[in-house]
């Protein structure tokens, strides 16, 4: 084996766990399944990763059931919601998990497992940046809540949405996700907005689920244009009849050309209005301070 | 399944021949067995090979395929270690479901590419060129990497070590 043959083989070596699990990148798969074709050692050593004749991976791992007990109370968010659905539905899967002596019951979560974190987007700014959001978190609501009761026409709205807001004031599980790409399948590009006023004709967004939440590509008025504006200030605000469901404050330069709005649950039907307010040039981090801010609303209608 | 593999802690045999034991009830219930010692056999080199493989973890290589009598070596750093879930299954099945209630075609390709492991031999199968099946396939796992970047949970965490999204 030549030395480049060599290093092809290394390469492929490495890739071909990722190629079983189906996430190779389309120029790496049209690569390595050319290498495969020519290749005996790497074929046997895929060979394993076929699953054992007669099962599929339809249904929950064998290693899985054997350990139910230890192994279901890892699991998490999306991944446990599947295993939780799949059960509801697999007779079969349930037979087994009774078989190895188990109730077909997922167990509880661990509080507060070491080592687990957030999944957000790699990079190490943004991960610092999610640690300086969140200690700005509280710091936001009364900031917020100082914006509103001092600015009202900043709102766009009536007195009603004041005082709904000043109700209702707490968090429903809706989280907002950033920096995302644009590409993603089903995203909704947001319009140019209008300044400071609602949009006028609901934008269709169909069902809002925890699946796959909702991405919104942002139009060029809200991608930030230099480093500079990227140090102001902004405030997304998601609000159904005035009233706030969720909110997040971060940099300007922390949005990226999309990002995904994700409730707990699925979002209710009806139609909800999500606002964007941004801090004046030349005030960062100060809310109140020099102008206004400049706000955007859009109307979604939530299927 | 201490002969193949050597040191094997009490609790970690016991979890290795249950596993092995569901699969074997698993296809009991699909077919009849027409040789079940000889098949709980299989199915024990095989827990055995694939509990090797977890232990090395997500960036791992991977064995080729080894003599039916030889013993298994454990990696170094893992003594000790209990059995687990297997991860690749997990992040299969994970990604299966999630196309079987959101996308039918992507979880048709899935299932053909998680039973096959050849993008050729499943563009043959549908008359289709290698590389229209594979932008195919690209297509859904967009879907996929999304959510591994935006949800959390041990499946989502083992690809992303494996550098797999």
């Amino acid at each position: 084996m030549g030395t480049g043959s060599a290093s092809a083989h290394d390469w492929a070596l490495r890739q071909l766990l990722a190629y079983s699990a189906g996430l190779l990148p389309e120029e790496e798969l049209l690569r390595l399944e050319e290498h495969l074709h020519a290749c005996p050692d790497c074929r046997s050593r895929l060979a394993p990763l076929k699953p054992a004749s007669g099962t599929s991976a339809e249904h929950l791992p064998a290693s899985l059931i054997a350990t139910w007990a230890r192994s279901s109370a890892l699991l998490e968010g999306l991944e446990r919601e599947l295993v939780e659905s799949h059960l509801e539905d697999c007779a079969e899967c349930r037979a087994e998990l009774s078989f190895a002596g188990h109730e077909a019951v997922i167990a509880d979560a661990p509080p507060d497992r070491p080592g687990s974190r957030p999944a957000r987007p790699t990079g190490g700014w943004l991960h610092s940046l999610w640690f300086w959001v969140i200690g700005l978190l509280g710091a936001t609501a009364g900031v917020a809540a100082w914006l509103f009761a001092a600015h009202p026409a900043w709102l766009g709205g009536t007195g009603r949405s004041m005082t709904a807001l000043r109700s209702f004031g707490h968090a429903v599980p809706v989280t907002f996700e950033f920096a995302l790409d644009s590409l993603s399948a089903g995203a909704v590009k947001l319009p140019e907005p209008g300044f400071r006023a609602r949009a006028a004709k609901p934008i269709e967004v169909g069902a809002v689920t925890n699946v796959s939440g909702m991405v919104f590509v942002l139009p060029p008025a809200l991608q930030p244009p230099s480093p500079e504006a990227g140090e102001r200030r902004m405030v997304i605000t998601l609000l159904q009849d005035g009233r706030e469901l969720a909110s997040h404050t971060g940099p300007f330069y922390a949005l990226g050309d999309a990002i995904r709005l994700r409730p707990e649950g699925r979002l209710e039907a009806g139609d909800y209005d999500l606002r964007f307010s941004l801090d004046s040039a030349g005030a960062p981090g100060e809310a109140g301070s020099g102008e206004p801010p400049l706000v955007w609303f859009y109307r979604l209608r939530v299927r | 399944m201490k002969r193949k593999l050597k040191s094997l802690p009490e609790d970690t045999v016991e979890d290795l021949a249950r596993e092995a034991m569901v699969t074997l009830y698993r296809l009991s219930r699909r077919e009849t067995l027409v040789n079940p010692d000889a098949l709980a056999t299989t199915l024990v080199d095989r827990v055995c090979v694939d509990h090797v493989r977890r232990l090395r973890g997500p960036a791992g290589r991977l064995d080729p395929l080894s003599e039916k009598d030889a013993t298994l070596v454990p990696p170094a750093q893992s003594a000790g270690k209990e059995a687990g879930v297997d991860m690749l299954e997990l992040f299969r099945f994970v990604v299966l479901e999630h196309f079987r209630q959101h996308d039918a075609p992507c979880h048709e390709l899935a299932i053909e590419f998680f039973t096959e492991l050849s993008w050729s031999a499943i563009a043959r199968r549908q008359q289709l060129r290698h590389s229209t099946v594979i932008k195919r396939w690209s297509a859904c796992m967009e879907q996929v990497r999304e959510l591994a970047y935006a949800q959390r949970g041990p499946v989502w965490e083992w690809a992303r070590q494996a550098r797999i999204v």
